[in-house]
């Protein structure tokens, strides 16, 4: 991986020395991961689920995406996740709900770092 | 010789199930044990699947909590219901932090708790460290298993060369141990009598019977009884012969701690009681002796009653049964009493 992407990763928030970590050092399985988040459809499950209150879809894809976040290193869209998931947990749909526009921000500042 | 075994046993990498529906975790999981087969189940449901099918083949299961269908912590009641990995390690790899959580799962049965974000070094040699002691401990099992076999056949030839010498004693002994396993063996069975030991028990109860007589080696004659009533000196002598057999079972017993000497000091303490009251007292129907002791003595009573009356056959058999329950021998146990009339066919047979 190119010094210059994990400068625009870092800038994003992204905490790539953590992160590699998690892929034994392998710089191309992290970025082959990076690449692969783009095309996830966890967020867009939990779009859809927030949209019609499904509350067990919106809980199972806001804990994938807060995984999937945490292994790559995504920690401000983690913590926003975690929260979220907090909510699911204690059946406070609504805050949990209300969460999306902060998290939808969050994932979309993440694309677009990836994708510079 | 211990240690040549188990060096000669390898540890083979065996399969590695992944247990978790987001294809990231479980595609850094599969690189990380990469040196294993492996499996992935997408949740619960399929999992289950997978171990009802390869459990004997799997090295470990990793394992999340959150999944479509059926979640891990689900998994793990259903696992622990079934007995399904009593001998596979399960680790719990979640995002949760929460410690209720990770209390949940270890009481079901995980023997670790990972937290995400893994770190692929840590998480390699948790799990990998966890894996060798498990399988060190089933090499270890196996190896016991194989040393215990090895002591009791040891056990078991020393049983029969001494129940040999003792038999080898006295005129119509081996017949009279031989008769005396084929009833007890069917009372022991089949009926309520051997309630209490489990099969291996009764095996080992069919092997000390000889052995009750062991105080015969240490004597230089001895009394041919051949009477259904022993007057005092023979009851004397083997009072005495019962005791000294009591002595040397007792001393075998902590040296091996192996059961039939056990089992033959019961016998032999059964018999030293009786002979200090009777030759076929009322104590046989004592309720504090244990049911197996008086199912082996009754039959040892009821072979000499036969060799004594001089008839043979089946009508030996229902002429000293007859002679039992008019009372000639005092009072017997009514269990006792009832198992024999169950099996009554089965116990003439034994007499041809």
């Amino acid at each position: 991986m190119e010094e210059s992407k994990k400068q625009i990763l870092a800038e994003a928030g992204i905490n790539v020395t953590k992160a590699l970590n998690s892929f034994m050092q392998m710089e191309p399985m992290y970025e082959k991961f990076l690449n692969k988040f783009c095309l996830d459809p966890s967020f867009e499950n939990l779009e859809q689920a927030v949209e019609v209150k499904d509350e067990d879809l919106a809980h199972l894809s806001s804990h994938t995406l807060k995984g999937i976040s945490a292994t790559l290193g995504m920690e401000k869209l983690y913590q926003l996740l975690l929260e979220q998931d907090n909510h699911f947990k204690k059946h406070e749909f609504e805050a949990g709900y209300d969460m999306l526009p902060q998290i939808k921000e969050e994932y979309l500042k993440m694309i677009e770092a990836i994708k510079k | 010789m211990l240690q040549n075994d188990l060096s000669a046993m390898t540890l083979e990498k065996g399969t590695i199930l992944i247990v978790d529906d987001n294809e990231l975790n479980c595609e850094i999981l599969s690189i990380i044990f990469s040196v294993h087969p492996i499996i992935i189940a997408s949740n619960g449901k399929e999992a289950l699947d997978v171990i009802r099918k390869k459990k004997g083949e799997l090295d470990a299961v990793l394992l999340d909590y959150l999944m479509p269908q059926m979640d891990g912590l689900t998994f793990l009641e259903q696992v622990k219901e079934e007995k399904l990995l009593s001998r596979t390690p399960i680790f719990l790899i979640t995002s949760e932090e929460d410690d209720t959580l990770a209390a949940k799962a270890f009481k079901l049965g995980v023997v670790d708790f990972i937290k995400r974000p893994l770190s692929a070094f840590i998480v390699q040699k948790r799990v990998e460290s966890i894996i060798e002691l498990y399988q060190t401990r089933a090499i270890l099992e196996k190896l016991l298993e194989k040393e215990t076999k090895k002591v009791r056949d040891f056990g078991r030839g020393l049983i029969k060369t001494i129940g040999a010498a003792i038999e080898d004693r006295v005129k119509d002994s081996r017949v009279h141990s031989h008769n005396v396993r084929a009833l007890s063996r069917i009372l022991l069975t089949k009926s309520e009598v051997g309630k209490n030991l489990t099969h291996q028990e009764i095996s080992e109860v069919l092997e000390a019977i000889s052995l009750q007589d062991i105080g015969k080696l240490s004597q230089d004659s001895i009394l041919h009884i051949d009477s259904d009533h022993p007057n005092k000196e023979q009851q004397e002598e083997i009072s005495e012969r019962s005791k000294k057999a009591i002595m040397l079972l007792t001393d075998l017993q902590k040296v091996s701690h192996f059961k039939p000497f056990q089992f033959a000091r019961d016998l032999a303490e059964f018999q030293k009681d009786n002979m200090e009251g009777h030759y076929f007292s009322e104590k046989i129907g004592h309720q504090e002796i244990p049911l197996w002791v008086q199912g082996v003595a009754f039959s040892s009573m009821i072979d000499s009653i036969i060799a004594n009356s001089g008839k043979s056959g089946k009508e030996g058999f229902s002429e000293a049964l007859k002679r039992v329950e008019e009372g000639e021998f005092g009072e017997f146990n009514s269990h006792l009493l009832k198992a024999v009339k169950e099996n009554l066919d089965e116990l003439q047979a034994v007499y041809g």
